[in-house]
This record gives C-alpha cells, structure tokens and sequence, in this order.
C-alpha cells in the first residue's frame, strides 16, 4: 500500500515542566509540526488559487516540467484506452521531446482550468510521494503493454528511459489529491522540489485505479461530460445527411 | 541509455497471421514496432496493431476461432467491446461478468431511451468520458466507431443492448458500429451494422419505404417480412442457403432497395447473425439490427 500523508498538521503534543512549587500554574504547549506532505499541499493550494486568477500565466519555465511529462506519458500508457495509445504514441513522444511544447501543455491545461476552479473550493485531501507511484507506474506499463500484445525490448527501453527522467526530476515531489465542490470534483496536482521548495509540475484530471483512484459518480460523470462538451473544439459530432435517420440510419431513404 | 526520440524510431510492429484452417493464430507475433506506428499513423486507415491488440485480447479470453467466421471489410479504429458468455470489457477494463452472454439483470437507466441497464449507461459514460478527456489532452478525435468482438454463440441480442448503451452515452451522435469477424486466412475483418432508432421508426407511403426484415427464429428458422402494405405473402423457412434465396428473388421485385433489418428475437446467437449478413450480402448490404423495434407505415 502507498502511503497517504494525510491533510494538515501534525501535531505533536509537549508538556513543559510542571513547577510543583505553589503558585505557579502547570502550563501546557502545543507544538505544531509540519508533515512531510505540508509544503506540497501548500503549494498545490498556492497554484491552484493561482490558477483561478491568471490561468496558464501561473506556470514558469521549468526543467521539471520534462520530468512530469515523462511520469505522466507512462501513465497514460498505464491507464490510456489502447486506440488513442496506438494512435498518438509517436506524437506524444515526440511531444515529450520538445521542452517548450512540454511547458505550453501545462499552460494550456492551467487555463483550461481556470473558469471551473472559480468557485470550485478545491481542497487538498491526500498527497502520495510520487518516488512511491513510479514503480507502480512502471510495473503497470509492462503488464499492460504484455496482456495488449505490444511489449518488445525497444517499448521496454522506452518505458526506461522515461522512468529514469521521472526518477531524477521528482525525487522529492508528491501527487497531491485535492477535492472540489464542483467541476472538475478531482484533480491531482503534481508537485517537485526545486531549491528546497516544492512547485507544482503537472496537472491529472484522474487517478487510474491501479494506484487508487476510485470511479468518478455518475453526477460527477454528468458533469464532467457537460463541461468537456460545450464550447469544446473536440470533434464529437458524426455528420450523415439525406438519410433515414441521420443519427442512426445514415444512408439514403431510398435504399430502406 | 536511449533517449524516448531515438527509442520511437526503433518500435516495430508485427503483422497478423493465420494458420490456413481459418483459424486465427494463437501465439500472437511480436509486437509491433515503432517503426510500424510511425507509417501507420501516417496512414490513419490503418492502425498499424490495432489488428495485434484485438486478437490478444480475443485469444485471452474466447479464442479467435469462436468469432463468428465470415469475410468482411478491414478493421478500423475505434471503441473495442469485448464480449464472451461469461464476461464484458471495454478496450481491455472488464465492465460486468455475464450470465451465460447476457447482462446480468438490473435496473434500467432512465436516461437510456432504448431501455439499457443502468450499469452499463454507468460504464459506458465512464468510457465517453475518458475518451473526452483524452481528446482534449492529446488533440484527438472522440472515436465514432464501436467495434464489437462478440464471442459467436453470444446472444444476438445482447449485441444490440451494448451497442445501444455504447451509442446513447456518446456525447454527439451515436457512433457507427462494426461486428469483428474471423476472415480465416484473410485475418480480423469487420462488418458494419446499423440500429434502428430507439422507439423504432415511423415512414410515410411518400417515401416509397420497402423495410425488408429478416426475423430470426430458434436454429436456423426465419421470418422474411416488409413493412410495405403490399409486400406479401411473408416467408417463412430454415437455413441461411434457403434465405439467400428467398432475398434474392425479393431484389428481383425491389432492386432499389439495399438494406435490411435483422430482428435478432430471443433465440438468435451473433453467429447468426452474421450468417444472415452473410446470406444478405450480395444483394441487401446494408444491415439494420433491432430486436424488436417496429418501421410503422404511414
């Protein structure tokens, strides 16, 4: 089981010394420690207040980013629907070799975010190292690459290869799982230490159950579905005209 | 150590291959290399392993000799459900044991106008969703096609209860559908079906609609009706020869006409199914699928 750094402080608790002479009262104190999830859930809440205001304009330069990308390229191949593996395999990998375009993803992403995180009241609920995800990560991509049939010694190299860029660009960083009130419900922000403080690397809209996550409510699917649909320039329509039904029965009337 | 650039200009592909019996081979091949995806998604009509994940999956959990045998067109890209007696998956995520190929009882969604159970709206939602998800992180399409990998003795009718909880829960349009069949040396083919409305249709005398039916009984038995008044007498008979037969000298009297509508009834199996297509074929390609749903007249 991974480990769950849970919200908040720990607490530790002191009791000073007690004067037993009289007239003096028995103080008590309480000393707050910070948890070694504390900095990554501060900043996940830092950038995603951030985020409501100024959108992609939150996300700096950042080497880490590449390191993110690389996590987050094996766990869409974790946890992606086979066909669009098959179908955008080489031009994520090819994504993931352009810096710039690495960054302007994460930008767009914090902008796409930004209107639903007005109001949202996301709060952070859990963070998990990521040094204890990418294993999981990596052991996943193997299986599944196997059961699909497209495991060979070259997707194994890759697999590697991006694992190690993980490995020495999150060392240190944490999967922080914040909840909201509204739209998007979930997301996960991943976080990395640079210079002794953790910055916000990555964004996921979801956890895949091989490390976790739970299916979304079917209200939150609704929801989910609503937002994702209107006003999006994802191609979902299929156009059939001049036939029995167009939805349904694309082809000429005459031909029934 | 290579880096991930260098490492997707080695990724090679494997073809698909049979054994000559019409038998899809087991061991599958390598995979398929980098290479191969790099041409292939050059050439989007084709997936290059595409081909090499179904048959895994369908070798993993029925056998490829147990797809209906038929020939067809090639394998397109799209949402894959898998579908044996004893259980149902989307891509490779397993949805719902099955009880002997049927979704086991539940309660109906409400949102599903063609009566599906709510545990599959759920799923398929999920699926919906997710493909959403990764067509605005990946600057993909949402897949419009569903492809169904059908285990051959499989109720008919279970086929179309998927597929219209797959196609209700798309966002947009209901996507169209293809039948995954076993083309012995010619590898995984496909055969494209459509489905009737939910609720049906209605066609008014104007639009000269002749909406031939075949309507499957127990074994081999069927029905050959239309909803055209003057379409008569129906026939009736056993054997998909016979079928072929009695279609044929219908297109004699209608060669306008290239569709018609199977109605699967309780009894038919996939395998069925695809014998009537294939019997159907040279003159009525276009193949309707309903279980039940009526074409009213005027």
């Amino acid at each position: 089981m991974h480990r769950l750094a849970t919200l908040g402080f720990s607490i530790s608790v002191g009791v000073s010394a007690v004067a037993l002479t009289s007239g003096c009262q028995p103080s008590t104190t309480v000393a707050r420690t910070v948890g070694p999830a504390e900095p990554a859930q501060r900043a996940a809440v830092s950038f995603v207040h951030c985020v409501e205001q100024d959108g992609g304009g939150c996300v700096t330069r950042d080497p880490l980013h590449v390191s993110w990308d690389a996590f987050a390229l094996l766990n869409w191949l974790g946890a992606g629907s086979p066909t669009s593996i098959l179908l955008g395999l080489r031009r994520e990998v090819e994504h993931h070799s352009d810096r710039l375009a690495v960054q302007d993803r994460l930008v767009s992403v914090a902008a796409r975010y930004r209107e639903p995180l007005r109001g949202a009241e996301c709060k952070p609920e859990s963070a998990t190292p990521l040094t204890e995800l990418l294993p999981r990560v990596v052991a996943r991509v193997q299986a599944r690459m196997q059961s699909l049939g497209l495991w060979r010694p070259d997707f194994e190299e890759l697999v590697a290869s991006l694992a190690g860029e993980a490995t020495a660009g999150l060392d240190g960083g944490w999967l922080v799982h914040m909840t909201c009130y509204g739209d998007p419900y979930e997301l996960w922000l991943a976080t990395a230490k640079r210079d002794e403080r953790q910055v916000v690397v990555g964004i996921l809209s979801s956890l895949p159950a091989y490390l976790g996550g739970e299916p979304l409510s079917d209200d939150f699917v609704e929801g989910r579905i609503r937002a994702r649909s209107s006003g999006s320039s994802v191609n979902i329509g299929v156009v059939r005209e001049g036939a029995v039904d167009s939805r349904w029965m694309p082809f000429s009337i005459e031909e029934l | 150590m290579f880096t991930p650039t260098l490492l997707l200009a080695s990724f090679l592909l494997a073809t698909t291959v049979t054994d000559g019996d019409g038998e899809l081979q087991r061991g599958l091949p390598a995979a398929p290399s980098i290479t191969d995806l790099i041409r292939a998604q050059a050439t989007p009509e084709v997936l290059q392993g595409f081909e090499t994940v179904l048959l895994t999956q369908v070798n993993a959990i029925f056998g490829s000799e147990n797809l209906p045998v038929a020939n067809g067109g090639p394998v397109e890209p799209g949402v894959y459900v898998t579908v044996s007696p004893q259980q149902l998956l989307v891509f490779d995520s397993k949805i719902s044991d099955m009880q002997g190929g049927l979704v086991p009882p539940g309660p109906v969604s409400r949102e599903c106008k063609s009566g599906c159970k709510a545990a599959l709206w759920s799923a398929f939602r999920q699926v919906w969703l997710r493909a959403l998800d990764e067509a605005h992180s990946l600057g993909l399409e949402v897949p419009a096609r569903v492809l169904f990998a059908a285990e051959a003795s499989v109720p008919a009718k279970t086929l179309i209860e998927l597929a219209y909880a797959a196609a209700e829960t798309r966002p947009g349009d209901p996507p169209g559908f293809a039948l995954l069949v076993n083309g012995s040396n010619s590898g995984l083919r496909s055969r494209g079906f459509y489905l009737l409305p939910p609720g049906g249709i209605r066609v008014s005398p104007g639009d000269n609609v002749l909406a031939l039916r075949v309507s499957l009984g127990a074994g081999e038995s069927f029905v050959v009706s239309a909803a055209h008044p003057r379409f008569a007498p129906q026939v009736e008979g056993s054997g998909w020869k016979l079928l072929a037969a009695e279609l044929a000298k219908v297109k004699k009297r209608y060669p306008n006409k290239v569709a018609v509508i199977i109605d699967v009834g309780d009894d038919a199996t996939v395998g069925d199914v695809v014998m009537v297509m294939v019997a159907a074929q040279k003159h009525f390609p276009s193949t309707v699928l309903t279980a039940g749903l009526p074409v009213k007249w005027g």
